[in-house]
Formats: structure tokens, sequence, C-alpha cells
């Protein structure tokens, strides 16, 4: 097993951040599956943001605290690429199957939301709020700096 | 160790802020050498280039007859990785890995196998004596705990050199003493040459040789008389 699937199974299994992420998203998958119309679709687009925003800052830090530990004990930059990739696809594993899911069920909401769009808009989205957290992050540092 | 007209500056908005000016050092094997200076006077800065975490803009270093600066970015993990250890004054734990993981961490990136790596990690644990504490978390550990798991960490790799960044700042007196007394130990056990960088002057009483960073240049302090 690589040492970037080391870490990261036992990040993930270890990190709230990621749990919650995994939590928030199979039960708003659950939801839909139950009732798919309009209405909560809506709520869980409105819920599935800012979760995704917190969730993503939350696994932000341990991002930046593993990438200097790997650095400081001898991890080179494939290394550092590696595992930033498997997180990636963690977080599309985590988030896209209830898409999906939605997309299938509910060709109604996923002619009208956002939530129900094609695997890129989700990246997209995915990307959008990566670059805002980003942002806040950088503003926060400069703040306490 | 050699370093051999070493200068480092920073930008800062527009201005420049020299932090190494032309520095020369050299460090014998087996030995502990404290670095004393005020706050911002380039002691932190010193040390991660020795570590090969920061490149100098001028000068040479060179660790273990490796020339860092003819080096690229693999070339550096892989002295990080076997010849020079460094601690950081918050130690830089994984905090979702437990004692046993964070100190196995440098042994799986230079790709070990798993019995010699069970082996080297248990032997370390019993050396530090935190061999109770292996399946912790370092959320729940003492700063004294937290600091020799990082000691640890930087020690199951047996390097020639282990660096460590105000190691004592965040321990009671009690608890920095012993990581003093620890960090003798180890020179004597394995010829290790250590280099702290302390703000804490009690910390040099335990060190072979001081020396001082004033305006982002080393004074060094002559050796004892044997």
């Amino acid at each position: 097993m690589g040492v970037s699937t080391y870490i990261l199974v036992r990040t993930l299994t270890r990190c709230s951040g990621f749990r919650a992420a995994a939590l928030s998203s199979a039960a708003i998958g659950g939801l839909l599956m139950l009732a798919p119309d309009r209405l909560p679709a809506a709520l869980a687009f409105l819920l599935v943001i800012p979760a995704s925003l917190a969730s993503i800052v939350m696994d932000q830090t341990h991002y930046h605290s593993i990438f200097r530990a790997l650095r400081i004990v001898g991890g080179d930059p494939r290394l550092h690429a590696t595992y930033r990739l498997g997180v990636a696809a963690a977080l599309a594993a985590i988030y896209l199957p209830p898409y999906a899911l939605v997309s299938v069920l509910n060709a109604a909401a996923a002619k009208t939301l956002l939530l129900a769009a094609p695997p890129a808009a989700l990246l997209i989205t995915y990307l959008v709020l990566y670059a805002i957290e980003r942002a806040v992050k950088q503003g926060w540092r400069r703040t306490i700096l | 160790m050699t370093l051999l007209n070493v200068w480092k500056s920073y930008a800062e908005g527009r201005n420049v802020v020299r932090v190494l000016r032309g520095v020369d050092a050299w460090f014998w094997r087996g030995e502990v050498a404290g670095i004393h200076g005020p706050s911002g006077s380039g002691k932190t800065t010193l040390l991660r280039i020795i570590a090969g975490l920061e490149r100098p803009d001028r000068g040479e270093v060179i660790v273990d007859g490796y020339h860092l600066n003819m080096l690229d970015e693999y070339g550096l993990s892989m002295i990080r990785n076997t010849v020079v250890s460094y601690i950081p004054q918050d130690y830089g734990l994984v905090e979702t890995l437990t004692v046993w993981e964070n100190v196995e961490l440098p042994l799986l990136i230079a790709g070990v196998e798993k019995e010699e790596r069970e082996a080297k990690v248990s032997e370390v644990l019993e050396y530090i004596g935190l061999q109770h504490r292996a399946h912790a978390y370092p959320s729940r550990l003492s700063g004294g705990e937290r600091q020799r798991v990082a000691i640890a960490r930087a020690l199951v790799t047996t390097p020639s050199v282990l660096l460590a960044d105000e190691p004592t700042a965040n321990l009671d007196w009690e608890n920095a003493r012993r990581v003093m007394e620890l960090f003798q130990k180890i020179r004597d056990d394995f010829r290790t040459t250590i280099i702290l960088v302390t703000h804490d002057p009690r910390v040099l009483e335990y060190v072979d040789r001081s020396m001082s960073i004033v305006n982002g240049r080393l004074k060094v302090k002559p050796l004892p008389k044997q």
C-alpha cells in the first residue's frame, strides 16, 4: 500500500470533516430518494453548499498539517500530489453518488436545479468552493498575522 | 557540517529584510550546539536552511558530504528522510495518526519493510519512554510527551543531524530539563550532531557549544578545551 493511501485511509476514517461530509451527503441522498420532488431537492441545494464549504475548510486544516508533516519527514512533491489527488477522489466519491441518484430518480428536478447537474458542473462547483475557501483562509491569515 | 557565506532575505511589501548576512559555521559530529538569539534574528531560518526546507539566496550548505545547493526537491526530500531530521517548534505531528503511526511515517516514506518498521518503531518508543502511549493520538498527550514523540519520529531513521527549533519553548522547566538531558543521551548513544535554537539561556547550560545570532550574523564561541 502506498504511503498516500495509508495516510488517506487513516485520515478519512478519523477526520470529523470527512465523516460529517459523508453523513450529510448520505442523508441528503436518502431524503431525495424518499421524496423525489422539488422541495427536498431545493432544501438539499440550500443545505449542501454551506455543508460542503464547512467540510472543505475543515479538510484543508488537515491537508496543511499533513503536507507539512510529510515534508518535514522527507515526503517528496510526488507524494504530496498523490495525496491531494486521493483527497479529491475521496471527496468526489462522497459527494457525487447522491447527486447521480437524484438525476436518475428525479428528472424534473434535474432539469431545474444545479443539484442534478452532470459531474462536470459539480466539479466546477467544487473548484469554485475551493477557490472561495482559499481566499477566505488567505484573508484570515492576513488578519491574524 | 559546514555553512559557507550563507545569505537569505525576504521581501516584505516593498522592503527587503536581510535575515542572514554571510553566515559561516562548522558543526562537529556528536556535538550539541545551541544557537541563541532574540526573536526575528534568523535562528529558525538558519535551521530550515540546514534542513533543506528553505534555500539560501547565496552561499553553500554541506551536510554529511551532500551539497544541498546542488540538490533538487527530490534530493532534499531524501536528505530530510535519511540524513537530517527537523523538529519544528509546534512538533509537526499529524493529529489523525497515533503516536506509533506518526513515528512510523519516515520509515514508510523510506520504503522500509513492515517487520523492520515495527521493530524500529518499538525500539525508539522504548528508548524515548513512550511505549505505553503508542496508540494514543497527539491531542491526548501532554506538551512534554508530544515533544518526545517528535524526537522519536526524528530519531527513527537514525539521522546524522538532528535539528530542533525552540525545543523547550512550550514546556515547563522540569520537562524542558528532561528534553535537554534526552538530547545529551542521544548524542552519547548515537553520536548524532544536534543543533537547537533557543531564546532560553538556561538551555545553553546543556549544550557543548553555544552561538548567537545578532543582526543576521552568527557569532561562534570556540570549543572548550578538552
